[in-house]
């Protein structure tokens, strides 16, 4: 009887452990509800030319400015890898850089691609930082106002 | 089970009732599977709006008016100046057929696409812009609209198709955007400029000299329109 109990119990815990692995491997949708993108955003601006005379650009180029919140307190003291992704558009081509404020990581990221923006520790409930977003894109395909989706994920350890 | 602890530990000690029950009450499992389900489904994203380019035309035919240029990212200006291109033909030569090279009143030189010295004046009148929207299709007409004649204050007329222009600018190679060409009198297309695109030639104008007019001085006014649908 000792024995069965002792064997439900080593299955219990590998079970467990199964499951915390899992959840270890998983990548999770990061809460940045509190996020604000500023008021006031930039209209996208044609790009000044360049190369051969007479070419003008095609392209256009917008900024933004967003106060980024994100509610980590989920996976605090743990290590974590977040990324910011951006969904795909049908605009095509699309460029979209930042700088930060030193919180996270500045990068860049095309549509349907992520790019880490934090990796160690998570020592707090919120991350915050602010990012200043440029935005290229193609004019010829941008003919009416589109939304850009971004998100952020995070891969725990 | 070593190292192995410390995964399981740190799940366990942020939901320690779950790992209790997990296998004595059903029930609770499924409530674990749906607050993993809703975890992930805290969707969240900022979104960001982009509007298109603004649609944009811009002409300049002999002086004309721009904050820095095309290149530097200026903005284009307003300009009222109503150019003369002119000539007097010395009586002795009136109707003989030589053609008179005419000259004009016009001071730009440079091109505001890029602040290039591009056309001689007063010889050279400059003839340029631009035009671009949103989207992969669109062009614009560069046209021209004459009157049938040129007249004096006696009414004497000069037909308008007298008057011939070549077209060429400061390195230029090939044909020109806004080719040569003869006034028809009346409204003629000059150039077709693609979307997104900046034109520009130096036009130099000519009288024919073919006919014998009444003395006086004759004038008409040609109209330069860059339109788009």
């Amino acid at each position: 009887m000792k024995f069965a109990l002792l064997l439900s119990r080593c299955v219990l815990m590998a079970f467990l452990a199964s499951c915390a692995t899992i959840v270890r491997a998983a990548t999770y949708p990061v809460d940045d509800r509190a996020s604000t993108p500023y008021a006031g955003i930039g209209k996208m601006q044609w790009d000044a030319p360049t190369g051969k005379r007479g070419a003008a650009p095609s392209t256009l180029t917008g900024r933004i400015a967003v106060q980024t919140r994100l509610d980590v307190r989920a996976w605090k003291h743990r290590m974590g890898r977040i990324y910011l992704t951006l969904q795909n558009t049908p605009l095509g081509p699309l460029s979209t850089s930042w700088t930060t404020r030193g919180r996270l990581l500045p990068g860049s990221v095309r549509a349907g691609e992520r790019t880490l923006v934090y990796s160690g520790p998570i020592d707090t409930d919120v991350l915050e930082d602010e990012l200043l977003l440029t935005i290229k894109a193609d004019g010829r395909r941008l003919v009416r106002t589109e939304q850009l989706d971004f998100s952020f994920e995070i891969d725990v350890n | 089970m070593g190292s192995g602890h410390d995964p399981a530990t740190s799940l366990r000690s942020g939901t320690p009732p779950v790992n209790t029950n997990l296998l004595a009450a059903p029930p609770r499992r499924l409530a674990l599977a749906l607050l993993a389900f809703g975890w992930t489904g805290i969707a969240s994203a900022f979104t960001v709006s982009l509007t298109p380019g603004t649609r944009a035309l811009y002409l300049d035919v002999g002086n004309g008016s721009y904050s820095g240029t095309y290149t530097s990212g200026g903005t284009p200006q307003n300009n009222s100046t109503i150019n003369v291109v002119s000539v007097t033909v010395p009586a002795a030569a009136v109707g003989n057929g030589v053609a008179q090279a005419m000259t004009s009143n016009s001071t730009q030189s440079t091109s505001y696409y890029d602040g290039f010295a591009f056309c001689s004046p007063p010889a050279q009148v400059y003839v340029g812009g631009f035009y671009r929207q949103p989207g992969l299709t669109g062009t614009a007409s560069l046209t021209a609209t004459a009157p049938t004649s040129l007249t004096n204050p006696s009414g004497d007329t000069i037909a308008f198709n007298r008057i011939s222009w070549t077209s060429t600018g400061a390195g230029d190679t090939g044909a020109e955007v806004i080719p040569a060409g003869t006034f028809t009198g009346g409204t003629q297309t000059l150039a077709t400029f693609g979307n997104n695109s900046w034109n520009e030639s130096c036009h130099t104008f000519s009288y024919a000299n073919t006919t014998t007019p009444a003395a006086g001085t004759y004038t008409g006014r040609v109209t330069y329109t860059l339109s788009a649908p």
